[in-house]
């Protein structure tokens, strides 16, 4: 009756950006992207392929609140690189890592129905 | 029937005649498994005692018949109380609070026009009275959102239909007779010569004055419309067209339904007796209070879905999460002992050979230890722990977490019947502050607790709002030269001041209106309260 | 730093597949990335599901409501749901959810005319889309026993009682409702890694190892009956439950078993709801995952918005 819609999770509003960045104003190479409608799902791959890059110094995300549709991800670098850079990075080397898992699953899928 | 247990709690404490409706009446059975309890408790039988023995023992008497002496009654009666496994109180608690239980109390509620009904849309057992479910419950402390007695719920299950219920609630209303001649009639007001109409929907009704079955309705609608004549020397004040008077009956406010059945009959004194059932779908809800059998109440926290609950390796997710903090203190072991049981016997194969055993009572050869050999032989871990794993993360939970089934209730307090908010409405006609109560959609108060709050935060101007401007603000005139509240004509801008006879110096002063009434009525007794500004 | 990577190359060995059902292992990767697709797999892949109905007679006992929510849960074929529209936004129509590209009509009508109750089940409904239909669950080793497999049972109806209706069935995911979750279960779990102390096992006689042994309350050790040597029979069964090594510690020995999760080794259980096959699910699972980082990714506003703040940025780091 007063909880929100259910779509509400997971529609970005119309006029609202996915994804906003907002850079530290009193340490260098740290921001913070709020990204809307989004969850754990994303917000956890992201900050792990994040501590992988070893220019990050600090990744980490929060959904500030589960009825709050939204999670903050946090990104402090050296002076290498960028929180920008190291974000768009980490997306790409995931994005190549779902790749490789796909046509990894999909070979065994072709090799297990040949064994049909 | 007499319940030992069931008193109300607090000042109305003392025994209740009631049905008691989920318990087996034992009365007329053998004393046997009794007797064989006290023999291994050391009761010495009548007849192994010489007479001279008889003067060293405290006689023991089953269901009236002496059956032998003990030695030591009063570590007979502690080892007794050590055998049950609740702490009594509640017992007490879950008695009181069964009543509030939904669910079905008659196979006929279809025909049935009580006036509030709730039941659920799935049952777990066919038998008379159902009143509640299983329920997978895990004790964890998950994510913070149930502390203090509130509970999560796994919002998947809610979608699956996880104590869906349904709501009926039963509108009546009758021809009265006003007199000899006049009577009230149904049928659909009509604006043109009907007084008092409301300013809501009356375009529900039928030409009968009543709606028809399957209508959506909502907030006000009308439901079943009504007038009775007005004589004619009384509308004389009114429009002389006026001829009837609306008496019509209004779905509650904050309801919402689809009317489920329309009964047209005659009441005892041959008066057209006319009831409405309107039926609603209750869908858990975060606010909504559910409770096991242990007195062990909560209201819902939060609601998560499958993908953000803990799953163990099986890859089940608990229905319901509850805090451990709810355990210790109220020492509700039963409950405990009910959940490892429910899953041993969930898991077990059972057959005429190897049969189910056991109960939570005292009266049958159960023992914890037992459950926890059979858990172990079927896989699980014996206290009925389980390995979980954290559904946001995907790593596993440094704890291992109790888990298993545990019989649950829905209880009648839903958030959708209780919520409340104002901006402005109905103000009491002596005060002129909002009146009280959610049915009249009246204000929320604003008490001598949170008034002090305002105070130690310094918001003087936030409080002198909320207990001023936003409750009853009024304005005087008062005489400076006595005090005393002088009569005004904004409109002519002339004052005068009865006592003084005196038509200036006057001054306009912000008062609250019940302040203003104590005033007058101080001035009643004969006291004058002055006002020098 | 451009041209860096730090990708990963994950492993994927089916071990058992069946239309409903997948088991496989997951190598060279972490829990994020499995606990995003056991996540995704259960509230994010697209299935269909009735989620309007409009009735028109309903004489049976239960109420409109109830075979509504009952219709809703029924699965549906839904191999081109992920081509399908989302009829929030579906251009063809006017956002009333009912054109071809986004929605499927289904009638279902049925009477009682005999004294025997009448089942009414997923197979009355009748769709206006053979790719999508209610999932056919029969056995086909019912078939041989002609024992016919009849569906869902909606409702039941007794002499005289009808039902009549129509269902608009539309694309949608678990977290709307998990009705549209395609997945019944999704889990997974750690490799175990067990090493056990050969020496201090060695000096363990037969009863301490036998007791040690049934302290598991899954098989996963069991004694060689030649040598008499204790040995790991099943690995996975091992369920974290820390059992023998408290067994261990009681016995005085610990240290007999050390026992350690793997970190980047997943065995992945999968079980669908019929709506889609089970090896589809991880594959549309791995899409939806894939659209979603795709969707999270910077906008081309927010890069210069950065550049034109990138001078002061220089500056700051410059200073």
């Amino acid at each position: 009756m007063n909880a929100p819609d259910r779509y509400e999770r997971f529609v970005v509003p119309e006029g609202t950006k996915k994804v906003s960045y907002e850079r530290d104003t009193k340490i260098i190479n740290a921001a913070s992207f709020t990204i809307e409608r989004e969850d754990h799902t994303v917000g956890n791959i992201l900050r792990m392929q994040l501590h992988r890059d070893e220019n990050v110094l600090f990744a980490g995300y929060k959904l500030p609140h589960p009825l709050q549709y939204k999670i903050i991800v946090r990104i402090h670098t050296a002076s290498q690189s960028s929180p920008m850079q190291a974000y768009n990075q980490a997306i790409n080397d995931l994005d190549k890592e779902l790749d490789t898992l796909k046509s990894a699953f999909e070979a065994e899928l072709a090799m297990h129905s040949r064994d049909y | 029937m007499m319940c030992p247990v069931e008193t109300p709690v607090g000042k109305a404490c003392g025994p209740v005649k009631n049905v008691a409706l989920m318990v087996h009446i034992t009365v007329g059975s053998a004393p046997d498994l009794i007797l064989d309890c006290l023999k291994n408790l050391e009761l010495k039988d009548i007849e192994d005692i010489s007479p001279g023995e008889r003067a060293k023992g405290t006689k023991i008497i089953v269901n009236g018949f002496w059956v032998g002496i003990h030695r030591d009654p009063d570590k007979m009666v502690k080892t007794l109380r050590n055998l049950r496994r609740r702490h009594s109180i509640r017992n007490t608690y879950q008695s009181a609070m069964g009543k509030q239980a939904m669910g079905i109390y008659a196979t006929n509620y279809q025909l049935r026009m009580v006036c509030i009904w709730l039941l659920f849309f799935f049952y777990d057992l066919s038998v008379s009275v159902i009143l509640l479910q299983n329920a997978i419950v895990a004790i964890a402390s998950y994510s913070g959102y149930n502390q203090g007695d509130s509970i999560i719920m796994n919002q998947s299950s809610i979608d699956r239909g996880l104590f869906r219920s349904l709501y009926f609630h039963t509108y009546k209303d009758e021809e009265k007779r006003m007199g000899t001649l006049v009577k009230e009639t149904f049928g659909r007001p009509d604006r043109s010569n009907t007084m008092g109409m409301r300013h809501v929907s009356y375009d529900k009704l039928d030409d009968d004055g009543l709606v028809c079955h399957g209508t959506r309705v909502s907030c006000e609608d009308v439901i079943i419309g009504k007038t009775t004549p007005v004589a004619q020397d009384k509308a004389q004040g009114q429009a002389s067209c006026c001829t009837r008077r609306d008496r019509s009956i209004s779905l509650r406010h904050s309801e919402t339904g689809t009317v489920d059945q329309v009964m047209l009959t005659t009441s005892a004194d041959g008066l057209r007796l006319v009831k409405v059932k309107v039926r609603s779908v209750r869908i858990p809800q975060i606010g909504d209070k559910f409770s096991s059998m242990h007195g062990q109440k909560g209201t819902v926290g939060m609601t998560f879905g499958q993908e953000d609950m803990p799953w163990t390796v099986e890859g089940i997710t608990p229905d319901i999460i509850l805090n451990p903090h709810s355990f210790p203190s109220r020492m509700t072991v039963g409950q405990l002992m009910e959940c490892i049981m429910g899953k041993e016997k969930v898991f077990a194969h059972y057959s005429e050979e190897n049969e189910p055993y056991g109960d939570a009572t005292l009266f049958t050869d159960l023992n914890v230890e037992n459950i926890f050999n059979a858990l172990h032989k079927l896989g699980y871990q014996k206290h009925g722990f389980e390995t979980m794993y954290n559904g946001d993360t995907g790593r596993r939970l440094p704890a291992m977490i109790f888990i298993g089934p545990t019989y649950y209730q829905r209880l009648k307090h839903m958030a959708e019947d209780k919520i409340h908010s104002r901006a402005r409405g109905p103000v009491q006609i002596l005060t002129r502050q909002p009146v009280e109560g959610r049915a009249r959609g009246g204000g929320i108060r604003f008490g001598e607790m949170e008034r002090d709050c305002l105070i130690s935060h310094g918001s003087a101007l936030y409080l002198k709002d909320m207990l001023f401007d936003r409750s009853d603000a009024y304005r005087v005139h008062v005489c400076k030269h006595c005090g005393l509240m002088a009569s005004a004509d904004l409109e002519k801008n002339s004052f005068l001041c009865k006592g003084c006879n005196i038509r200036t110096n006057m001054v306009q002063v912000h008062i609250p209106y019940a302040w203003k009434l104590l005033v007058q009525e101080l001035k009643a007794l004969g006291i004058a309260p002055r006002m020098f500004t | 730093m451009e041209g860096m990577s730090y990708q990963r190359f994950p492993k994927v060995k089916i071990r058992e597949l069946k239309d409903d059902y997948a088991k496989f292992e997951l190598r060279d990767t972490d829990s994020s990335v499995a606990n995003a697709l056991r996540r995704v797999m259960i509230a994010e892949v697209p299935t269909v599901a009735i989620d309007l109905v409009e009735i028109e007679v309903n004489s049976s006992v239960l109420n409109d409501e109830f075979i509504a929510h009952r219709l809703g849960l029924i699965p549906l074929t839904s191999d081109n749901a992920m081509s399908m529209r989302f009829s929030r936004d579906c251009d063809a129509c006017d956002g009333d959810g009912q054109c071809e590209y986004c929605s499927v009509e289904f009638h279902l009508n049925a009477k009682c005319r005999t004294d025997q109750t009448l089942d009414v089940t997923s197979k009355d409904l009748i769709s206006a889309d053979h790719r999508v239909t209610p999932v056919d669950f029969g056995d086909p080793a019912a078939y041989d026993s002609g024992d016919q497999q009849r569906g869902i049972i909606i409702v039941k109806l007794r002499r005289g009682q009808e039902l009549r209706l129509r269902a608009i069935a539309r694309k949608g995911i678990g977290k709307d409702h998990a009705k549209w979750s395609p997945a019944a279960t999704v889990t997974f779990m750690y490799e175990p890694e067990i090493h056990i102390n050969e020496e201090m096992m060695g000096n363990l006689t037969l009863e301490e190892k036998k007791a040690w042994v049934e302290s598991s309350p899954t098989r996963v050790f069991d004694i060689d009956p030649n040598t008499g040597q204790v040995v790991v029979v099943d690995r996975e069964a091992y369920t974290y439950d820390d059992e023998v090594l408290k067994k261990a510690e009681a016995m005085g020995k610990p240290g007999l078993v050390e026992i350690y999760a793997k970190e980047d080794s997943f065995i992945f259980t999968v079980e669908s709801t019929g709506a889609i096959k089970a090896s589809q699910l991880v594959l549309n699972a791995i899409e939806v995952l894939k659209q979603k980082l795709d969707a999270v990714r910077l906008s081309e506003d927010t890069v210069e918005a950065d550049d034109q703040f990138g001078e002061l940025g220089a500056h700051m780091r410059g200073g």
